[in-house]
């Protein structure tokens, strides 16, 4: 298992896709800076970042993770092998999963960089380490989300689908988290957790859960019972 | 003992039926060549035999063992190859190929030991540390091959291998499935090159619009295969055509050279003494065996005729 895992590391690390992700990021960062405190510009740009990257750049990575095998058709080499179908699709979700968390690992030491250069005075540890928290878990609801662009990839056996409709999510996550319904609804949960936590509850987390648990199983599912043409 | 053997295969995507009641025994150490027209169904039926795809009915043993239920370890015993081969385009060969042979839980230790064996036998040693979007559909070819063997499988599916080959990788590819058979490998191979395969193949299978139209193997096919007589003469051509049709023969005219069918191998000696007999005076008189791309079509073209009817 850690075999795989190490070489779906290495496919997605080596395609630059994370590089390319965080440069657009980095360089986005220096867009539209209003705040002038510590504590508003963490909570800007964190907020920022759920949405751009949380949202719309992991959507993109899920996809392209599992729409290049389709693509360059290398999905067959990865049917008949010593190793059950369902070990490689854990393999690829956990590479996925570890690369978006060392994104956003490095896109909040990026945001602090940054904050640093513009000289944005005192730094009140308390506050900030309660909005580093609620990131974290918008990251971890985040990243469960894209789990579905997985099964979309699959399904459709390539990129164009999944990235259209991880679009679609954005759009409507943002529309609906503006409503009071919005913390139902998974898309909108990430960027409520990271800009009013106080408004998700445990059915938020349910229905995040509960899209995570039909990317993954369903990606399985398909992986090992779906007929693989071209 | 059968390595490969189908019972009733059948698939159907959707409506359409593209593999229908398909019996496949495939003895070890053979080199079966799976014959068929585009379209007639080989990389469907190589899917299914690989588990790619499900079948609506029938049933598939490897090594007697029901596909159905075979463990994941056990696909370490074979190698593939299905339509073009592709690989991580990013990558240079030798990456690929480490990865592949990761993925196949080959040892550490005994990777790059492979890696360079294959590479000589299937002249890709120049271009291990080219990138695979930088090379020829040929030795995109061989990186595929190279996949298919790294971890030396007992059973081999291979789907159009030689497409896109020079000459001489063409004579490394069949020395090779040649070497591994000799050794003991089932080699279960589709090609449009049936001269290649002529060179290469103990056991044939013939699939037409989804069905197995014969299954036969060499000493089989060297008996049925029909021979024609050619015959070459410099005058009196159409005469000596109309006195070969007068004796019930099929006579067909190539420049000066005709072709005769309908003789039997025992009355050779009797026609050419009839002919001289006659005053024709022919400047070749020799058999033509037919080669499995003849004996292919004319198989495929009894079925088309049969169904056009």
């Amino acid at each position: 298992m850690l075999a795989m895992i190490e070489i779906e590391l290495k496919k997605i690390w080596r395609s630059k896709m994370p590089i390319y992700l965080f440069l657009a990021f980095a360089i986005l960062l220096f867009f539209h800076i209003q705040s002038h405190t510590w504590n508003d510009f963490i909570s800007e740009k964190l907020n920022w970042f759920t949405m751009v990257m949380g949202m719309m750049g992991f959507g993109i990575f899920s996809s392209w993770q599992f729409g290049r095998e389709y693509q360059d058709e290398t999905f067959k080499d990865l049917l008949a092998l010593p190793v059950s179908r369902n070990k490689i699709i854990c393999a690829k979700l956990v590479a996925l999963a570890v690369t978006e968390v060392l994104l956003s690992i490095l896109s909040v030491v990026w945001i602090f960089a940054v904050g640093l250069f513009l000289h944005l005075g005192t730094f009140h540890l308390a506050g900030i380490g309660t909005q580093l928290v609620n990131f974290g878990l918008s990251m971890v609801a985040a990243i469960g989300l894209t789990f579905l662009f997985s099964l979309i990839a699959s399904l459709s056996r390539g990129i164009l689908a999944p990235i259209s409709v991880s679009f679609a999510t954005l759009l409507l996550g943002k529309l609906v988290a503006a409503d009071t319904i919005g913390h139902y609804f998974p898309w909108s949960v990430p960027m409520l957790q990271a800009a009013q936590p106080s408004s998700i509850n445990a059915i938020s987390w349910l229905a995040v859960g509960l899209i995570a648990c039909i990317g993954v199983f369903g990606t399985m599912v398909w992986w090992t019972y779906g007929d693989h043409t071209d | 003992m059968k390595v490969i053997e189908t019972k009733g295969l059948s698939k159907q995507f959707g409506k359409k039926r593209v593999i229908t009641n398909v019996n496949l025994n495939v003895d070890q150490g053979s080199i079966y060549g799976f014959l068929g027209l585009n379209g007639a169904g080989k990389s469907t039926t190589m899917r299914l035999l690989l588990k790619m795809i499900r079948p609506t009915s029938g049933t598939i043993f490897i090594e007697g063992r029901d596909v159905a239920t075979l463990p994941a370890d056990f696909w370490n015993q074979v190698g593939y190859m299905i339509e073009t081969p592709h690989a991580y385009p990013n990558f240079t060969v030798a990456e690929n190929l480490i990865m592949y042979a990761k993925q196949r839980l080959i040892p550490q230790k005994q990777i790059m030991e492979r890696i360079s064996t294959l590479s000589r036998q299937l002249l890709l040693t120049p271009y291990l540390h080219a990138k695979i979007k930088d090379l020829s559909l040929g030795n995109n070819q061989k990186v595929g091959l190279a996949k298919t063997l790294i971890h030396q499988p007992k059973i081999l599916l291979l789907d159009e291998p030689t497409n896109g080959l020079d000459p001489e990788s063409l004579v490394a590819v069949r020395n090779t499935l040649k070497e591994l058979a000799a050794n003991g490998t089932t080699i279960f191979i589709s090609s449009h090159l049936l001269g290649e395969m002529e060179e290469m193949v103990t056991q044939i299978g013939i699939l037409a619009h989804g069905r197995l139209l014969r299954e036969l193997d060499f000493d089989q096919f060297n008996r049925e295969r029909k021979s024609k007589l050619a015959i070459q003469i410099d005058a009196k051509q159409v005469a000596l055509t109309n006195f070969l049709t007068e004796k019930g023969l099929t006579v067909s005219s190539t420049g000066k050279q005709l072709l005769v069918s309908g003789v039997a191998t025992a009355d050779y000696a009797s026609l050419l003494n009839a002919i001289e007999n006659q005053d024709f005076r022919p400047t070749t008189f020799q058999p033509i065996q037919e080669d499995l791309e003849s004996f292919f079509l004319r198989q495929i073209g009894d079925v088309n005729n049969v169904s056009n009817d």
